[in-house]
């Protein structure tokens, strides 16, 4: 009886499978759920269809197989929602279901999804790619270029002593991180040490067709650092860990400078957000941003070289005017003990960002930036004013091999 | 609807307590220190919606941002993605502790900061407490 019951119900779910297909512009988004304080023997998961038309239809405690790699996991479904456009959580049409978590085996949902370089709904015979909201490895990319017009190098407005005042300026970042992995048995026992560290590699370009009076600021930077820490209201999200920098102009490859530092980042919860003036209710976004580096730096010029101290001092912060506009505002400030021969002891940048809201819902544009400042081994004090066109290009991928 | 709902009582799958929205958890391994503060004596569990809006706060505060019911959180201004699933498992795991599971957050998190739109706490909380069950009337799968 129990087998006639289970076949019709697999009958069913293949029948609905069949009648529809999913069109996506983007793979569904697969998620688990932190739910270790329920002590339950299953794990939580959800598939959300993001972008996508012809959602079949999950029916609540149906089976569904999701392939993580090769392993194959038959859960059963918990909820199904048509989504709902105007809500905040399930604006897309989302399943929720629950697979096996034994917390200790090898084939542990979980874990297996970090083993596998794949994720695949098996519905109506069909398999459908799903993309991993929690990646082991990320990585992004960034493009800016257009126009840049330049003060002269004592900020004062003219043009520069030589050269243009005028350049086509180019910004990119690459970025590639490896996160810590979630331990599904909510401790940290089963995460070895090295794989509970984050690991960022980033290639900075920032230059110009100029080969002087402008910025010319790239740099190769790799760091090692534990993730999580918090302080009861003092700290949110910090980091610990040791970065290594090298960086040089591309127009003058002289000086350049090696740091090794050791590095420290984090959220300050004391400084929240402000609102100025503010006509409706308080609004709230990421706390002020602070980022300390202290270590060595070597700095090389053309038939000689220093070594000294350095520090790097970073912080960010939101605030709100009148509810319609948002500044978001960062600064850096870098002090060499031991600077190349005609360069400063220290070194400054900042940038504010302006935006605009037309409503109280609507989101904010940006309306104007204004950035002063370089931190560079060639540039010292320039000015760029700068409207260009962005571009931004995410790539993520999973761990693809053992944790 | 969601009003109706009430938490597992005595299921075994009920935690130590309320949880307190300065609950911390770790997020990058997956340790969540949740339930209330040492000292303190367990509390009869409160409904889905106190829940889940006690839950949303202690997300809030989990990533450094101090909101109440009347504060609307501006996701443009969140400063990464890790923050927004830090946030998503901060709530999950609150909702755990006071006997519901709520769906996966992490990509409506992730999806609000890309929409950069501007969420009413209050809305936020009645929306996780809409896809919120009982941990009590969650069940297996098998391998």
């Amino acid at each position: 009886m129990k087998r006639a019951v289970a076949f019709a119900v697999c009958l069913f779910a293949v029948a609905l499978g069949a009648a529809a297909q999913p069109t996506c512009s983007s793979s569904p988004q697969l998620s688990y759920g932190a739910t270790q304080a329920a002590n339950l023997k299953v794990s939580v998961w959800s598939i959300d269809f993001i972008g996508c038309t012809n959602v079949p239809a999950f029916t609540p405690n149906a089976p569904i197989t999701i392939l993580l790699g090769t392993t194959s996991f038959t859960g059963t479904v918990l909820q199904y929602s048509a989504g709902d456009p105007n809500a905040l959580i399930g604006q897309n049409p989302f399943v929720t279901f629950t697979l096996p978590n034994s917390g200790t085996s090898t084939t542990d949902a979980i874990e297996a999804q970090y083993k596998s370089s794949t994720a695949t709904l098996q519905v109506g015979g069909k398999n459908i790619a799903l993309a991993l909201t929690e990646p082991l490895n990320v990585r992004q990319q960034s493009f800016q270029f257009g126009p840049a017009t330049a003060g002269d190098t004592t900020g004062g407005g003219g043009s520069p002593s030589s050269g243009s005042s005028q350049a086509f300026r180019f910004q990119y970042s690459g970025t590639y991180t490896r996160r810590p992995p979630f331990s599904s048995r909510g401790d940290r026992k089963s995460t070895s040490l090295w794989n509970r560290f984050e690991k960022d590699v980033t290639l900075s370009i920032d230059t110009t067709d100029q080969k002087t009076g402008f910025v010319d600021n790239n740099s190769f930077d790799a760091g090692l650092y534990l993730p999580g820490l918090s302080i009861q209201s003092v700290l949110a999200q910090g980091r610990v860990g040791v970065d290594a920098k090298y960086s040089r102009g591309i127009h003058s490859p002289s000086p350049s400078n090696l740091d090794v530092t050791g590095a420290f980042s984090g959220w300050l919860p004391f400084l929240q957000t402000i609102n100025i003036m503010p006509k409706g209710a308080q609004q709230r976004g990421s706390p002020a941003s602070l980022a300390l580096q202290y270590g060595y730096r070597s700095q090389r010029t053309t038939g000689s070289s220093t070594t000294g101290a350095t520090f790097t001092g970073s912080a960010g912060y939101h605030f709100y005017v009148i509810d319609s506009y948002r500044v978001d505002f960062t600064t850096t400030t870098t002090w060499t003990e031991k600077p190349a021969s005609g360069l400063p002891h220290t070194q400054h940048d900042f940038k504010a960002q302006i935006l605009y809201a037309s409503s109280p819902t609507s989101k904010f544009n940006i309306a104007t930036s204004v950035e002063n400042g370089s931190i560079s081994p060639v540039a010292r004090k320039v000015r760029n004013y700068f409207i260009g066109v962005a571009l931004s290009q995410v790539f993520e991928s999973r761990a693809g091999g053992n944790q | 609807m969601a009003s109706s709902k009430k938490p597992a009582q005595g299921s075994g799958t009920q935690p130590s307590g309320s949880q307190s929205p300065s609950s911390s958890q770790h997020p990058s391994s997956g340790q969540y220190q949740t339930g209330a503060p040492s000292g303190t004596t367990p509390a009869a569990a409160p409904d889905v919606n106190t829940s889940s809006l006690n839950c949303v706060i202690a997300g809030l505060a989990f990533i450094g941002i101090k909101a109440d019911a009347n504060t609307s959180v501006d996701f443009g201004a969140i400063d990464s993605d890790a923050l927004c699933v830090s946030m998503a498992h901060a709530i999950e795991s609150c909702m755990a502790a006071q006997g519901w599971i709520v769906k996966p957050l992490s990509s409506d998190l992730k999806l609000l900061r890309k929409q950069q739109r501007r969420a009413p706490v209050s809305q936020l909380a009645s929306n996780v407490a809409t896809y919120s069950v009982p941990a009590s009337s969650v069940g297996g799968g098998s391998q």
